[in-house]
């Protein structure tokens, strides 16, 4: 750098005694490029200067737009909102889940589980004209009474005509007779060894001990057939919950 | 002057050369002045972001004609900063040749009664280009002109803050800074200009 110069930057900084002052101020006056080039020095701090204020102004514009987005009362509010949203959700979900449950636990009783269970048995073409076909006829006919009466008439009852028997008690709504019926027709299968109408008369016993107040043996019967894939009624009973049989077991 | 309380305009101009009021006095001015100044603004076809970007450069504007000594308030700080405002949301419109709309924006206001505009304002365009010039000098650079010349620091200061050797080599820094500056600004057209133009008087 040029002695003159830093000079001229020494003369604008007031780094210069009186003496060497006046003698800058003489010599600027005295030299266009000197003067010229104080007033380029001059210029640049101005421009230092004016940079500086823009920075602090341009701070406290920052700062005026962050307080207002990030820590004013818009941005506070709507964290309180958010927080308070989600605590109203929750506790409408856990009002919700708890309606549900309610609702669950008052709609499943042993009757709704027997109406979604229940299905007319329906008996397959059997052709003949015995005492037995009789009794199968007034099954079709869905004459329960005749089919009861012709039961009580016979004297060798097949598991067929007991099972007809139960079903049509089961129709009556008689379900301690069912039941009897039923259990007899479980009886003689262990008895002779047999399978005959084994798996009808289960699904349908565990219905009958529902309706008859014995939701344990029902239950029993029921899981049973829940856990044996090749049962006949393991479709119909796959589908019952859980969640539905221990209701029943703890209202009962 | 109590550093808590709100400043009359008087006392605002006051706060504006006092290096530790300077901030307060900016947040009143943007407290104050700011809405009904970026009103104008977006009345006359400008954005929010121009309105706040002139309203900003109008504050700059005001410290510096304050500082200078070149606000003599003959007229409160409101009338004198939407005249700057005014001033430099038309040059820009200028700047940004567009054309239709300057125009009409001029041709609206060409009867009104010309406000006082400091010549601090002045030289817009010019301010601009040297406050790049600026900027290329690097941040080490800016930074000791700035505590120098800003903040008024001494060279021992300087040396504390910015961790050099010693106050030597902190002066030998500033001198070179200056001179680059002083250098680059030789080769720009207005501010030769401006400079031939004073030294001709």
């Amino acid at each position: 750098m040029q002695p003159n110069k830093e000079i001229l930057i020494d003369y604008l900084d007031h780094q210069l005694n009186q003496e060497n002052t006046e003698q800058v101020e003489i010599m600027v006056r005295n030299d266009k490029s000197l003067e010229s080039e104080l007033q380029y020095l001059k210029l640049a701090i101005d421009t230092v200067r004016l940079d500086a204020i823009n920075d602090k102004v341009l701070a406290i514009r920052k700062s005026l737009g962050n307080t207002h987005n990030l820590t004013g009362i818009p941005s506070k509010t709507i964290v309180r909102s958010m927080y308070k949203m989600s605590i109203r959700a929750a506790a409408l979900f856990i009002l919700l889940a708890g309606i549900a449950v309610l609702y669950k636990y008052t709609s499943v009783s042993t009757l709704s589980v027997y109406k979604n269970q229940f299905t007319s048995y329906e008996l397959s073409n059997m052709r003949g004209q015995d005492i037995r076909d009789t009794e199968v006829e007034a099954y079709r006919n869905k004459n329960w009474s005749e089919v009861l009466a012709v039961f009580q008439n016979q004297d060798n009852k097949s598991n067929k005509s007991v099972f007809l028997a139960a079903m049509a008690e089961m129709q009556l709504k008689h379900f301690p007779q069912a039941v009897s019926l039923f259990e007899k027709i479980l009886k003689t299968n262990i008895k002779t060894g047999d399978n005959s109408f084994q798996d009808e008369t289960e699904y349908y016993l565990s219905l009958a001990y529902l309706m008859n107040h014995e939701e344990n043996k029902s239950i029993r019967i029921l899981n049973k057939i829940k856990a044996d894939t090749s049962h006949t009624y393991y479709p119909l009973v796959s589908k019952l919950s859980a969640i539905d049989l221990k209701i029943i077991e703890l209202k009962k | 002057m109590n550093k808590k309380s709100r400043f009359s305009d008087s006392d605002l101009v006051e706060a504006i050369n006092e290096k530790d009021l300077l901030e307060q006095a900016i947040l009143q001015l943007y407290q104050d002045h700011a809405e009904i100044t970026r009103s104008f603004i977006m009345g006359k076809g400008g954005t929010e972001q121009d309105a706040d970007d002139i309203f900003q450069e109008t504050i700059v504007s005001f410290i510096e004609s304050v500082q200078k000594g070149k606000f003599r308030q003959e007229s409160g700080i409101r009338t004198f900063l939407i005249s700057i405002s005014k001033y430099i949301w038309y040059n820009e419109i200028r700047k940004r040749q567009r054309a239709g709309n300057r125009e009409k924006i001029f041709e609206m206001d060409r009867d009104q009664k010309e406000e006082p505009v400091t010549e601090a304002i002045i030289d817009r365009e010019m301010k601009q280009q040297l406050n790049k010039l600026l900027q290329e000098l690097g941040e080490s650079c800016k930074k000791i002109l700035e505590l120098f010349y800003y903040e008024n620091l001494s060279m021992k200061e300087i040396v504390s803050q910015m961790h050099y050797e010693n106050e030597q080599v902190v002066r030998n820094k500033k001198y070179k800074c200056l001179q680059q500056l002083t250098d680059k600004m030789k080769q720009n057209p207005l501010a030769a200009k401006q400079i031939n133009e004073l030294i001709s008087k």
